[in-house]
């Protein structure tokens, strides 16, 4: 398995290559203030809305773009491509600040 | 399993009958293993004695704190085979340990001054058993679980369990043994900050760990299974270290999310 840490992960929405897989960067570390989570790399912090944290708490390393926007699809009730949309937007923005990585495997 | 109970009869008449109640004493109280139910034949009778003022007795050896006064008194005894180890604190030891743990100590940073020792106090008081009358135990409790002692308690195992897992992510293509070894230790302290969480403490009593998540599995959400099959690396083989470390961190990572402060 090869990891490639990157500042930008081109998920490309539309039908188009969704497979990819992401995964938490590890150094990442994750705070719970009384349900408000924050992530922190360094002095970067981000903080999580619901469908970010319920998004995070599923990139595992195995799940592919497209199997999360069908989750987030069901969990949410918002048409497929609502979903991948959502889903795609928020992991390049997290990648573009090393939150998380791609995955090839 | 074979554990042994507290016979709170036994142990107030034996502090009477070989003077070691003083008249001061606010509460008697069995602490440790074996008011948690977890004692086994080879356990220490642990017990505290609020007192007003400071207990001084011949057979007592001082233990240092740094509060004032700056030590706990402290009397060993064998009773029927058992060790028995009472330790005197006075009341006003009692409420400078729960000043550092309120919210202003917080902020400052606690738990780093508090220790060991004192630690183990507070943590014990919310498991005590009461010999006699109970009141200023329960006050006491009660102040503990409105303190921040808990979430100081849950930040520090979070903080210990980050380190070990940048040591475990540093470690892995350089060393990856020793990255297993980090990823354990970083496990061992999720499940500490998982435990902390529900006031189920004892992260400084390693032994004691098996049994805790045991205890909390319902209210921690950490099924007992889950945990041992991590606890033993159960899965680990020698062709699949990398891959059973990012499983491990990822875990770890993934709880630090629902673990809230």
């Amino acid at each position: 398995m090869q990891i490639s840490a990157g500042n930008h992960i081109d998920l490309i929405v539309d039908g188009r290559e969704c497979g990819k897989v992401c995964e938490i960067n590890l150094l990442v570390r994750v705070r719970n203030f009384s349900g408000q989570v924050v992530l922190a790399l360094e002095e970067d912090l981000i903080e999580l809305d619901e469908l970010g944290l319920y998004i995070w708490t599923r990139l595992d390393g195995r799940t592919s773009v497209r199997d999360l926007a069908e989750l987030v699809s069901t969990e949410y009730q918002v048409p497929t491509k609502k979903a991948t949309s959502d889903v795609a937007e928020f992991l390049e923005g997290l990648a573009s600040r090393n939150f998380v990585v791609s995955v090839e495997s | 399993m074979a554990t042994k109970s507290v016979d709170v009869s036994v142990i107030e008449r034996e502090l009477a009958d070989r003077g070691l109640l003083p008249g001061d004493a606010l509460a008697v109280y069995c602490v440790g293993s074996m008011a948690r139910g977890w004692a086994n034949a080879n356990s220490d009778c642990d017990i505290y004695v609020t007192t007003v003022s400071p207990f001084v007795h011949s057979d007592s050896f001082s233990q240092a704190v740094p509060l004032n006064p700056p030590e706990v008194r402290t009397i060993v005894l064998r009773v029927a085979g058992i060790r028995w180890e009472i330790k005197y604190w006075t009341a006003g030891q009692v409420e400078q340990m729960l000043r550092k743990v309120n919210e202003e100590a917080f902020v400052e940073g606690f738990p780093d001054d508090l220790t060991q020792r004192e630690e183990l106090f507070l943590e014990r008081l919310l498991s005590a058993v009461a010999i006699g009358d109970s009141a200023w135990l329960d006050e006491c409790r009660q102040a503990v679980l409105q303190s921040r002692f808990r979430a100081a308690l849950v930040m520090r195992s979070l903080n210990r369990a980050d380190s070990m897992i940048r040591h475990s992510v540093g470690q892995l293509h350089a060393d990856p043994h020793a990255a297993v070894v980090s990823a354990h230790h970083a496990f061992r302290c999720t499940v500490d900050a998982l435990l902390d969480n529900v006031g189920c403490h004892g992260s400084r009593t390693e032994k004691w760990r098996v049994r805790r998540v045991r205890e909390a599995q319902q209210s921690s959400g950490l099924e007992f299974w889950t945990y041992w099959s991590m606890e033993t690396m159960r899965d680990l083989t020698n062709d699949n270290v990398e891959s059973w470390v990012k499983e491990v961190l990822l875990w770890c990572r993934s709880q630090q999310a629902t673990i809230s402060i």
